[in-house]
């Protein structure tokens, strides 16, 4: 089962970067992550998007709007394991790394997510 | 138009080419197709400003204003060299649209320009060598014997390279574009490559009067984030936030002769904090990414640096770790002195100076200052004071930068005063 894990910022709690320290374990965590063959894919939401609409059987696309205060995911990883335990637990650590705050997980279902 | 009193505008003319040449030429070679009529159009373009600006006030977008004076002067003389006929009529012919250029509103365009010349001489047509030594010409205007001296090559052998490889690209027919994601990939190693020696050249420069080239260091940093948003890899994000952070302490890095002052010397308080904040969140996103390179990891040792309140307050067993890291993906003896230094401070100068003559027997290492440089520095701080002198006596036999040559020749004034 794959995991989707991701934190969010907004107005009211500004991201606080890790300490070089934090920086230094959230790397080697990472590597071993990665190394091991549980990291589907890394990377983050950027704030500009772009809509794609249909109406009236007409396409438009538009860039923007920005996203703003709680949709915007700063980072996120999509995770491979074997039951949530095991995302509750590699989540941990990530978030240890990161220093206090929260990181949300979220499970991903589908065909392909299996 | 702007009307400026007369005195500051040579002033403002200077500080316009410092600014805006490099991407008037980078405009010029698309629209000419061709480096030394873009060259010469870009010389035309400031004589021509130095004619006109003076009666007409400076436009509003010099740059574009340059763009169209340099591009209408080489056509025009073009038009009436026999020679040139018909390369004129092939310029005249160039279909409108291809080029719409609008000079007071097409700044985007020009703006991707930059990123197109870096491309066009990061080519992988182009040997390894060349493509740098071809950027660092063109993307920063360095002269053929800067950059001769920076490679310890000749420079009439740096001469013939360049053109060589101006030669090549025109016979291999490389376009003049921003290259699809999916060969930006097989650039990108020698681009950021090339951004980071830009970078280098500005913050702290292989020869000359200046120790710091701010035109340089921001050229850089402007190039750095394009790519970044062309591409947002682990390592495009690393270098990003490694010249961010270095950026930071640039108000720092020189006292008000221009000599530089050591990282433990500088007044912390005048250290960017945008700057800072920034470089860290990118830093995050590329540690996130659990790839990090070469960047990465410089610009992981920089934070260590500037989030630290003091230099005896710094984390050295992390930078210590990190020039490990560094070490097993792309060793050289340059990051093995980076490495001793910091050990030197986490462990003591005794232990630093021993891994310094280690190194030492390295010929590469031999006529660098900066292992002199360093085993004064330690041994300033283990209390041997004829050895720090014997070594800043080293140091100033390789070293060619003015600034620095100033900053070694002080440590060792302030080391014989103490030794009275």
């Amino acid at each position: 089962m794959q995991f989707f894990v991701y934190f969010t910022v907004n107005e009211n709690t500004p991201m606080k970067p890790p300490t070089p320290e934090g920086m230094a374990k959230m790397g080697r965590f990472m590597k071993e992550a990665m190394e091991s063959g549980m990291v589907v894919a890394t990377g983050q939401m950027p704030r500009a998007v772009t809509e794609v609409t249909l109406k009236e059987d007409e396409i438009s696309v538009s860039d923007g709007p920005f996203i703003e205060g709680k949709e915007f995911i700063p980072g996120f990883t999509v995770i491979r394991v074997n039951s949530k335990q095991e995302a509750i637990d590699w989540t941990s650590k990530l978030r240890e790394c990161m220093g206090e705050g929260t990181l949300k997980m979220a499970q991903l279902s589908g065909t392909s997510f299996d | 138009m702007i009307t400026v009193p007369e005195d500051s505008l040579s002033n403002d003319i200077s500080r316009i080419y410092q600014a805006e040449s490099r991407r008037v030429l980078a405009t010029l070679i698309r629209l000419l197709g061709n480096f030394d009529l873009a060259e010469e159009a870009m010389q035309e373009a400031f004589i021509a400003a130095l004619q006109k600006w003076p009666g007409e006030g400076i436009p509003k977008n010099p740059r574009a204003w340059l763009v169209s004076a340099g591009r209408f002067k080489i056509i025009d003389r073009l038009r009436r060299e026999k020679r040139g006929r018909e390369l004129a009529e092939e310029q005249a012919e160039q279909p409108a649209e291809r080029y719409a250029f609008q000079p007071e509103t097409n700044n985007v365009a020009i703006e991707d320009d930059q990123l197109r010349l870096i491309f066009y001489c990061c080519h992988p047509t182009l040997p390894l060598d060349s493509r740098i030594a071809l950027a660092l010409r063109e993307v920063c205007g360095m002269s053929t014997a800067e950059i001769a001296r920076a490679y310890l090559v000749q420079p009439d052998a740096m001469k013939k390279r360049i053109s060589r490889s101006k030669a090549q690209l025109r016979e291999d027919k490389v376009v003049y574009e921003i290259p699809g994601k999916d060969t930006l990939d097989s650039y990108l190693n020698t681009v950021l490559h090339v951004i980071y020696l830009i970078y280098n050249e500005g913050y702290a420069a292989t020869g000359g009067e200046h120790h710091q080239r701010p035109e340089l260091t921001q050229e850089a940093i402007f190039l750095a984030r394009e790519i970044v948003r062309l591409l947002p890899e682990p390592e495009a994000l690393g270098l990003l936030s490694l010249l961010l952070l270095h950026e930071s302490r640039s108000n720092a890095r020189v006292d008000g002769d221009g000599i530089p002052i050591s990282l433990e010397s500088q007044d912390r308080s005048l250290w960017d904090q945008d700057l800072i904040d920034e470089g860290i969140r990118v830093l995050h996103k590329s540690v996130l990414s659990g790839r990090m390179g070469y960047y990465s990891l410089q610009a992981a040792i920089v934070y260590v640096h500037v989030s630290a309140p003091s230099a005896e307050a710094t984390n050295w067993a992390l930078i210590v770790d990190y020039y490990q890291m560094l070490e097993k993906i792309q060793p050289s003896p340059f990051i093995a002195l980076q490495k001793a230094i910091a050990t030197g401070m986490l462990e003591g100068p005794e232990t630093g100076l021993v891994l310094l003559d280690a190194l030492a027997d390295n010929k590469k290492m031999q006529n660098y200052h900066l292992l002199y440089a360093a085993k004064a520095d330690l041994a300033r701080r283990a209390g041997k004071n004829e050895l720090a002198i014997s070594n800043y006596k080293k140091a100033l036999k390789f070293v060619s930068q003015h600034a620095e040559k100033r900053y070694i020749q002080r440590q060792l004034e302030k080391l014989k005063k103490n030794d009275k």
